[in-house]
């Protein structure tokens, strides 16, 4: 009998786990570089992530062949650039140092530290950004800059002026319960 | 007892999957296969090709003269049998309209492309509609229904490799007006209101920046007399 009891805990943790964590599929990532007298912008629907309010873990990934910035010569140079044949995600695990501790109807800033990775190197980061827990999921937005030297990301040429080495990058998504 | 610490291994592991890591999967969106051709014309034909959304092409056609001509033509280079200004815009990404006007015959022309299906990991390859009406502009006191012709076609094109690209166009012109025309020399030329055509196509990626291109329009069935098959080459430069 008491090994059922165990079991039924499990079971009942279980539920509790999936009912604190939410996933997405098509979250959005936008990102924005410059070059001298010009910027543009790149963006991408296809953002998959989980954000766990149980122990307050952060996941999210994109396929950097997802991204694109209206001139598809433009975006096979970027895929060029990154490399996405032999490193084809982008992604951040991490965990929420703040506003963890979120029940239905708040709305709370975040700050997430972990680690994003691109280009085959990872790097420690922490993020800021906003959670809403509505009724219908989690809303998030944050929004980060990284430098494509610090992922050994070599910045594209338009015709003689090099694209910024920093990059914005921002990402919103509504997250499902899991 | 043994069965029921199975269980509870089974659970504990469950417990644990919903905060492991989401497993990494390749998105569907960039399954589709794209690049068979770095235009949206392979050389006469237009390609599969797409102008994105909310894009413009403007795109100059120029015909020149019969290669045939020799050296005091320069291969045909001399002559101009026809030069066509385009201008396209795309609505989404697999819808575009345009029009154009040719030298010919004055014409002006409306047209469409649509690319019904995609190459993917799930369908082999990318077929599209294309449709053109065109209207011969000149002041010669033709009726409107005589000065109208159409033209529809369908492209069927596959990337091979990431080098090679092939298309098959089927495709059928019908002319409101069909003349018999007597020529230099006393003969008669005899039109054809319907032309039916197969156009095969090829492209080659020399390099990221260089490829080339190969077009064979074979006539089906009969044809106006004067009408020829059309072979042509080209090369496609990368500029940006």
């Amino acid at each position: 009998m008491k090994p059922i009891l165990i079991a039924l805990c499990c079971l009942f943790i279980s539920v509790t786990c999936s009912a604190q964590s939410f996933l997405t599929k098509d979250g959005s990532v936008e990102f924005f570089s410059k070059v001298p007298l010009h910027s543009f912008s790149g963006e991408s629907s296809s953002l998959n992530g989980r954000v766990s309010l149980e122990d307050g873990t952060v996941d999210f990934y994109i396929d950097l062949e997802t991204l694109k910035t209206g001139i598809r010569k433009r975006d096979k140079d970027m895929r060029k650039v990154l490399g996405t044949k032999e490193f084809p995600f982008a992604e951040f695990v991490g965990t929420l140092e703040t506003g963890f501790e979120l029940l239905p109807g708040d709305s709370k800033p975040v700050r997430v530290s972990g680690t994003f990775s691109m280009h085959g190197n990872d790097r420690p980061i922490e993020v800021e950004g906003s959670l809403v827990y509505s009724a219908v999921g989690l809303e998030l937005e944050a929004a980060w800059t990284i430098r494509l030297e610090d992922y050994d990301i070599e910045p594209p040429r338009l015709l003689i002026m090099k694209v910024d080495q920093e990059q914005k990058i921002s990402i919103r998504a509504i997250l499902l319960p899991e | 007892m043994k069965k029921h610490l199975v269980i509870f291994a089974v659970l504990s592991l469950t417990v644990l999957e919903v905060a492991a890591q989401l497993p990494r999967e390749r998105s569907e969106d960039r399954q589709v296969v794209e690049e068979l051709f770095w235009a949206p014309s392979v050389i006469i034909l237009p390609s599969v090709t797409q102008i994105p959304k909310d894009n413009i092409n403007f795109s100059i056609q120029h015909v020149f003269g019969n290669v045939s001509s020799g050296i005091s033509e320069l291969f045909g280079l001399d002559a101009s049998a026809n030069i066509r200004f385009g201008l396209d815009y795309g609505i989404s990404d697999q819808l575009s309209v345009g029009l154009g006007r040719s030298r010919f015959d004055k014409v002006v022309d409306a047209g469409f492309k649509w690319n019904v299906l995609q190459q993917s990991e799930a369908f082999p390859l990318y077929a599209s509609l294309i449709g053109n009406i065109a209207f011969d502009t000149r002041e010669n006191g033709y009726s409107t229904s005589d000065r109208q012709s159409y033209f529809v076609g369908l492209l069927l094109a596959r990337k091979v490799s990431e080098s090679l690209s092939i298309q098959l166009s089927p495709s059928w012109a019908h002319f409101n007006l069909a003349r018999d025309l007597q020529v230099f020399g006393g003969g008669i030329e005899s039109e054809k209101n319907d032309l039916f055509g197969l156009g095969m196509s090829g492209r080659y990626a020399l390099s990221d920046q260089v490829s080339l291109m190969a077009e064979w329009i074979p006539m089906l069935g009969g044809r106006s007399d004067g009408y020829h098959d059309v072979v042509s080459v080209g090369a496609n430069l990368e500029t940006g």
